[in-house]
Parts: C-alpha cells; structure tokens; sequence
C-alpha cells in the first residue's frame, strides 16, 4: 500500500470515527432486565452506574478505557495527520504513536463487557442482557480508530509534505 | 541517493526509514536509530526466539484450556447460567448483532490463535533452520494480528463483568477463569520474546 493511500484511508477512517463517536456515546449499548425492571445503558451510564454503586476504582478504568480512550485516539491521529509533511513536533508524534499502538485496544474493554453479560445474563424473565444498536456504533467507532493507527505507519511521520520535497 | 560511504553500509530503521551507518558492536552494544531511537542491531538477536517458540506452543495448549472450560456463572434466585468465551459470541449472533459477534470472535479466538499458530511457524523455521514456505507472508500476518491479540483486555473485562454482576446476583469463578488469565500471560509474554526484527533479517539474508 502506498504512502499516498494509507494517509487518505487514515485520514477517512478519523473523520468517520468522529461522526461515529457521538452516537456511539448517546444510543444505549446493553439493556439489563433483572426481574421484570428494564435499564438501557449507554457507555457512560455503564460508568456511572458502576460509581453510583461505590464501586470508584472498576468506574475509573472502564471510565477511561471507554469514555476518555477513543476520544483521545481520534484527537492524537487528528493532531498527527493535520502536522502530516511539516517538520513540528516530528519526536512528540513518533512517541504518541508508539502509545498510541500500546493503549489503543483497551477501549474495547466495554464490547467484552457487553459479550460476557449476553452469556450470563439468559435467564429468562429473572435476567437478560440484551446488546442495542449504541453497540455496533461503538465497536465501528474502535475499529476505525484502531485501523486509523495501524494504517498510519511512524515512518510517514518523517516524510515531507509533496511541495517541499520539491 | 549519492553516500560517500557504500550502500551495503547503511541499515535501514524498520520504524522511520532513517538511514543509519553499521558498524560491528562490541559485545553489551546496541546500535539504535540516531531519529527515533529503535534498537536496529544487537549483538544478541534471536536470543529470545526458542522461549517465543516454547512461549506459543503452550499459548496454543492453554487456548483449547481456555475456551472450553466456563469462566464464570452467575446466580439469581436459585437459577445459575454460566458462561464460555463463545457463549457470549454466541449470545450476540443469535441477538442478531453478527457483526459484534464475528467482532468479538476475531479478537478474543481467531487473531490470538492465528498470531499463536504464525509465530509457532517462523519461530520453528529459525530454531530447526528450515527454509519453510511463505515465511515473509507469516511475519506480515503477525505484525498485523499483534494488535488484534485482545485476550488480555478480555481478561480484564471478566473481572469488571464479575465486579459489575454481583450488584445483581450472585458471581462465582470457574476453572477457565484461571485458564484466560495464564493465557493472557502467555500471550504477552509471546508478544515480548518474538524477535521480529531477527526473523525478517533471516528471510532476506536466506531470500526466503
């Protein structure tokens, strides 16, 4: 794939993820019945939840793996992709980069959470888990964002923009 | 481009491209990449690829372990479900959310058992010196399967599935628990012993 290609793939797959994350974020992801009392939850409303019920530490890792973890990949590969051909920040850029590629899948934490409720919760009317469109909104989000960094490759990050190679 | 020094001089980083001068390191020496820092050569390299071999081999024997012991179960007025890596899977196909599901399967079975089965053959090759078939293509599909290898954030999504099922219910760990648990370690281990950088200079110095 050629430089050219993977920077337009990364630069869409960014500007689709910023399209998906506010639906992502606002459609619920699971609905929870426990006998008889139905509760949509968004990503969010799964973190407050979780703090709601005291449980302050689990809150903050799914708060930012889920909440704060995408939204921080998009605005890095933006920042990264807007500076694409210029010689600002080149070393701050490889560095992101490189933490960008380590954290980036923990943001899936939410859609295993979803898939490991679906499998215990199938007990009839006492409990069921069932998965809401937010979910696929939410999982196409990560992809994107996911794919965006794999695309992009460190070496495109020294490459000079085609009028100054010039 | 014109060096006054021939081509066969220069390393190339495998991170930048940046253009860096070989030279023999003395034995504890590295040579890293004067742009970005990336280790380019080492006197020790392939060191760790027989531990990535051993390393795979009981990542492929602890995934079976993985994915057919139940991981947790769940109670709620007498009645208990418990659940399998697939049965989530499973789950979300028959919800009618397919793409959620071959998602979910991608990341927790498929990718970290193809990764496992990819870096069992390249390391193989250079323990046994084979010339097996398709080496290039399989250090390709496993750099790219690396970041897709999510069994240990799946791990970590049990013990916040439990933290957040006992407000409802009643939670107990399984025997497949522990199994995911050594197979995430197993795997980032691999992650960490498989010498890539090593693999690739053998495929181009063998012109496999």
């Amino acid at each position: 794939m050629s430089a050219r290609l993977r920077l337009q793939l990364a630069r869409a797959l960014v500007v689709t993820g910023f399209i998906l994350y506010l639906p992502a974020n606002l459609v619920p992801v699971m609905t929870i019945t426990i006998t008889g009392a139905v509760e949509p939850l968004t990503v969010m409303g799964g973190v407050r939840e979780l703090y709601n019920t005291g449980l302050v530490p689990v809150a903050g890792i799914v708060f930012l793996a889920s909440g704060v973890l995408p939204l921080v990949k998009l605005l890095v590969m933006a920042w990264m992709l807007t500076l694409h051909g210029s010689d600002r920040s080149r070393r701050s850029r490889m560095a992101m980069h490189s933490f960008l590629l380590k954290i980036g899948t923990w943001a899936m934490i939410d859609i295993f959470l979803l898939s490991i409720l679906t499998a215990v919760g199938q007990l009839g009317i006492l409990a069921s888990v069932r998965a809401e469109p937010g979910a696929l909104f939410y999982s196409a989000l990560l992809v994107c964002s996911i794919l965006a960094v794999d695309i992009y490759k460190p070496y495109m990050i020294w490459q000079d923009s085609p009028k100054k190679a010039q | 481009m014109n060096h006054p020094i021939p081509s066969d001089l220069w390393l190339i980083c495998p991170r930048c491209h940046a253009e860096c001068l070989d030279r023999n390191l003395a034995k504890n020496e590295y040579l890293r990449c004067t742009r970005c820092g990336e280790e380019i050569k080492t006197p020790f390299v392939g060191r760790t690829i027989p531990a990535a071999w051993a390393l795979s081999t009981t990542g492929l024997i602890l995934m079976v372990l993985a994915n057919i012991y139940p991981i947790l179960s769940f109670s709620i007025a007498g009645n208990s479900q418990e659940n399998l890596i697939v049965t989530g899977i499973v789950g979300l196909w028959f919800q009618g959310y397919g793409l959620l599901s071959v998602l979910v399967f991608f990341c927790v079975i498929a990718a970290p058992a193809l990764y496992l089965v990819t870096v069992w053959y390249a390391c193989a090759a250079w323990c046994l010196n084979r010339r097996w078939r398709g080496l290039p293509t399989i250090l390709n599909v496993a750099a790219f399967l690396e970041s897709w290898n999510l069994v240990p954030v799946f791990t970590v999504a049990c013990v916040v599935a439990t933290v957040k099922l006992r407000t409802l219910g009643s939670v107990r760990w399984e025997i497949g628990a522990f199994w995911v648990v050594v197979y995430a370690l197993c795997i980032l281990l691999t992650i960490q012993f498989f010498d890539q950088k090593k693999l690739i200079l053998y495929v181009e110095e063998e012109q496999l």
